[in-house]
């Protein structure tokens, strides 16, 4: 009885050491939280890629269609409100861009043709935060192919850069906009009278700018504008 | 508050409770500084870092024992092109660096009379480590398990009956596994033990 007693008052005095050690490494872990607080501008992205393969020499010319193709969330119900007062801002950069770099502007169709080199296509994505990766991914399954091409039913979709990552969540509740701006090569576009499976749509080149919709107007124009930017800056092999 | 609760479990520890004859537990706080390939993704000193050990005392001067840890490094990298995959990428980038080693040691005492107790030390055994990169909102995080060596120095003063504190130096090395660079960093150790 006696040496059970004993081993009793070793084991338990054992346990609580241990335990009161534990808490405390616990406090001190949760107590220095990695994160760093990023401000809404230092979440700002300018992703670019590109057909290596492609000659961009011998493409010159480029149509700009005066629209934004705008593609919301509809799972994240009223917390998306999708703007399009920055169209305006949006096409004009990236009309200067591309005659900034030496490309000369088609400005219209003629009999129903473009009869441009590439034609850009504009699109912006928002959608709340904790959806992003989810459109990310299936992209192009929700781009509205058919008001492009009304005539073509099932398209073949082009793959879309995925990154083989995950997102983190830096800032519930908020709203990321993703301008999309591609770049499709008309010269070879292949689009079959009916449906069978040589239908091709060639990218070269594809941009995205994205941050998160939050301020005001003109902080939201000033971080658009870098942005665009960037994405041409980045893009040296388009320069004429 | 969290303060007063961590000194509290701090005095409750050392005044009240008794490890096994034989054996210690230490905890120590580690600021620790970055080294070749840690400090080549995440380059700053950090304040974040801690370890919890067991030692079992197999004479005066010996002991053998198990060490647990934690380190974070953080760098944040301004505006800059990179690339990833195919994709060209400019954003800011926040680099984060976990490490969590697991080691079994082995420490050699120069005792004597003093209550000052220099001692040297060896682990050997592996670690957890993962890079992440948050881009936007968008993060890519590596991991990989390596094998890994920590030679430490310090010093134990023998507080009371119960408790220790302890001052040291440790240097941590992760071995280069397949594509996941060599990890290393140069900790301080400050800590209490309980006998």
């Amino acid at each position: 009885m006696i040496i059970n007693t004993y081993f009793k008052h070793v084991t338990m005095n054992r346990k609580y050491p241990i335990f009161a050690l534990l808490l405390l490494a616990s406090a001190l872990l949760f107590s220095c939280h990695p994160d760093y607080d990023a401000t809404v501008e230092e979440l700002d992205v300018a992703i670019t890629q590109y057909d290596e393969e492609q000659d961009f020499s011998q493409l010159q010319t480029f149509y700009l269609e005066d629209s934004i193709v705008y593609i919301n969330d509809e799972e994240a119900g009223s917390s998306v409100n999708v703007n399009h007062s920055q169209n305006d801002l949006i096409i004009s950069l990236v009309r200067q861009n591309f005659l900034d770099m030496g490309w000369t502007e088609v400005t219209g169709p003629t009999d129903g043709q473009i009869d441009a080199d590439v034609s850009i296509m504009l699109s912006v994505l928002e959608t709340d935060v904790n959806n992003y990766y989810y459109y990310w991914w299936d992209w192009w399954y929700w781009y509205p192919w058919d008001w492009w091409f009304p005539w073509y039913d099932d398209p073949w979709y082009p793959g879309y850069p995925v990154w083989p990552i995950f997102p983190t969540y830096p800032a519930q509740g908020y709203t990321v906009g993703t301008l999309f701006i591609d770049m499709l090569n008309m010269n070879e576009v292949e689009i079959p009278s009916d449906d069978d499976s040589s239908f091709k749509l060639p990218m070269p080149w594809q941009g995205a700018a994205m941050g998160i919709l939050a301020g005001s107007d003109t902080f939201l124009q000033q971080r658009l504008t870098n942005e665009i930017n960037q994405v041409f800056e980045q893009s040296p092999y388009l320069l004429k | 508050m969290k303060k007063y609760i961590i000194i509290s479990l701090i005095l409750l520890a050392t005044t009240t409770l008794k490890a096994q004859e034989g054996t210690s537990i230490f905890i120590n706080y580690l600021p620790s500084m970055p080294m070749g390939g840690t400090a080549d993704f995440s380059d700053n000193i950090s304040p974040r870092g801690i370890d919890f050990e067991v030692e079992r005392f197999l004479s005066e001067d010996l002991s053998v024992g198990f060490n647990i840890a934690w380190n974070l490094f953080r760098e944040k990298i301004p505006e800059e092109t990179f690339y990833h995959n195919d994709l060209t990428i400019t954003a800011v980038q926040f680099h984060y660096t976990n490490i969590f080693p697991v080691h079994v040691n082995v420490k050699k005492y120069f005792s004597g009379q003093s209550d000052y107790i220099p001692y040297a030390g060896f682990g050997l055994g592996t670690s957890y480590n993962e890079t992440r990169n948050d881009v936007g909102i968008f993060t890519l995080t590596e991991d990989k398990w390596l094998f890994n060596l920590a030679p430490e120095i310090g010093m134990l003063y023998d507080m009371n009956y119960k408790a220790w504190l302890s001052v040291k130096l440790k240097y941590n090395y992760g071995f280069k596994a397949g594509d996941f660079p060599s990890q290393s960093y140069l900790s301080l150790g400050l800590g209490i033990g309980l006998k």
